[in-house]
């Protein structure tokens, strides 16, 4: 019996953020350094530029997880790697890697999806125990809830993700990819105040964003010649109108699931006037807003370890000929072992 | 300390070797200090039908384009990580490409054979890619470092 902590390190590269994190079964993050895959304005991150970059800077990332965590390879318990949902050959990378250090260090592969990992870091960065998750990032855009042995998918995007309207409006006014372009039209988006009329596309519980986003790219530079409004306008209305939709359909999971709290993830997750009227919703339903930072919101290798350690712990693991990656891998696919053990005790 | 050796069968003759120039000018670039590169472009069919008689051994081939690498990793045990570590990903138009991988003596041994030569460069290009991210991997975190 050893009473030593379990360790895991996690590699996440599954769109232009590659990440290595080091973290403890506790929770605790021992390091968690990332390197984001910066564009030029107007323009978006392609799978094979992105994979070139990741295979820049992956096996330095490795080097200064350990060290700034003061681990080394044989105190690490297992290797935890995205093995999607994403694109196909940045999410290789990580593949690859992992399945050589597996062997020379003799450490088992646990393969993690990506959504799972955002919901567990989530929750464990915030102690929310059981909330209505709304996980919205650039390639996802989904209202969650725990429901019997998984997480299940109550509303979703029909087309694009939220983040990818956010980020293709960004290149219609050529704003720049640094730190995000989510972040560029947030911050231009506090000094609009005039509200244009935008399509607002909510079904059921399920939303659509590409005709919003057809809808302001054809009339954006009609708009601006004739001076009806200004960029910060645009970006004001269309940050309102988004979000009011992903309000509604996270309000309507929660009176389906009869569930209080919310927990809102991913890269937009760090949208501050998202928590904002997000917090309205839930104080008027007497329920608790948890929400990240951009340390945490933000795609990294250490909620891919933490994730992946969960599983660990309850005795799951990825043999070498199935550590494959797959662009699509849905939420409701994890079996959530590790839930189930945390309600029997509650 | 690797060695790689690449040689491109070109049945049609047109001209194959120039898709693969910028691939094997990367390699110049990754293994400089003992690079040993051996194109050879089939230029006749009776060379070529020679070629593919001596790759015959086992694996009854007719597709036209053609293209093996042979990567020296220094001992038995790197070129068993590296080829376990790649086998896992299949290619992804098995009715388009083929990719045979074998190891001995330390070395790796791919082979690919694809319908079209752009299918044959996209697959030889995506597999040097993480081909080279495997063996950096090794050099910087394998045992000789501890």
């Amino acid at each position: 019996m050893k009473d030593k902590k379990l360790i895991a390190l996690g590699f996440e590269g599954s769109a232009n953020k590659i990440g290595v994190g080091v973290v403890a079964i506790d929770g605790s993050i021992l390091s968690n350094p990332r390197h984001t895959y910066i564009t030029p304005p107007g323009q978006g991150f392609l799978p094979r530029e992105t994979a070139q970059h990741h295979h820049q800077y992956i096996l330095p990332l490795v080097k200064s997880a350990l060290d700034t965590a003061g681990v080394s390879p044989d105190e690490i318990d297992c290797l935890c790697y995205t093995k999607g949902p994403g694109m196909g050959a940045p999410l290789q990378v990580s593949a690859v890697v992992v399945r050589v250090l597996s062997q020379m260090w003799k450490k088992p592969i646990i393969g993690v999806n990506h959504c799972v990992a955002h919901i567990e870091m989530g929750r464990a960065v915030t102690g929310a125990v059981d909330p209505v998750v709304l996980y919205v990032s650039g390639g996802n855009t989904q209202v969650i809830a725990y429901s019997e042995g998984r997480y299940r998918i109550f509303g979703e995007t029909i087309d694009i993700a939220v983040g990818n309207c956010l980020d293709r409006f960004a290149r219609v006014l050529t704003l720049s990819n640094d730190p995000s372009p989510g972040y560029n039209i947030e911050q231009l988006a506090k000094k609009g105040d005039k509200f244009i009329e935008l399509p607002y596309v909510v079904k059921g519980m399920d939303v659509s964003f590409s005709g919003i986003l057809s809808y302001i790219e054809a009339t954006t530079e009609e708009k601006l010649k004739s001076n009806e409004c200004t960029p910060a306008d645009l970006c004001f209305s269309l940050q309102e109108t988004l979000f009011a939709m992903l309000v509604e359909i996270t309000e309507r999971a929660m009176a389906h699931c009869d569930k209080k709290d919310v927990l809102i993830v991913g890269g937009v997750g760090c949208n501050e006037r998202l928590q904002q009227m997000m917090q309205i919703m839930c104080s008027e339903r007497d329920g608790k807003l948890f929400a990240t930072d951009d340390r945490y919101c933000v795609d990294n290798g250490a909620m891919i370890a933490y994730t992946g350690l969960l599983e660990y712990a309850n005795g799951a693991s990825t043999p070498m000929e199935e550590s494959t990656f797959t662009q699509r891998f849905r939420t409701d696919e994890v079996l959530a072992t590790w839930r189930e053990k945390e309600s029997v005790i509650a | 300390m690797y060695i790689i050796e690449a040689k491109i069968r070109d049945k049609t003759q047109i001209g194959l070797n120039h898709l693969f120039t910028g691939r094997v000018c990367e390699f110049w670039y990754l293994f400089p200090k003992t690079l040993i590169i051996n194109q050879q472009p089939i230029a006749s069919h009776r060379l070529y039908n020679n070629c593919v008689q001596e790759g015959m051994d086992g694996v009854a081939s007719s597709w036209d384009f053609q293209c093996n690498l042979e990567v020296d990793l220094g001992s038995e045990e790197n070129a068993h990580i590296v080829y376990t570590a790649l086998a896992v990903d299949k290619e992804l138009q098995p009715d388009k490409v083929k990719r045979h991988m074998s190891v001995s003596n330390g070395k790796l041994s791919v082979n690919f054979e694809a319908v079209e030569a752009r299918f044959l460069r996209a697959s030889f290009s995506a597999f040097v890619d993480v081909l080279t991210l495997a063996t950096k991997t090794i050099e910087e975190f394998g045992p000789k470092k501890e």
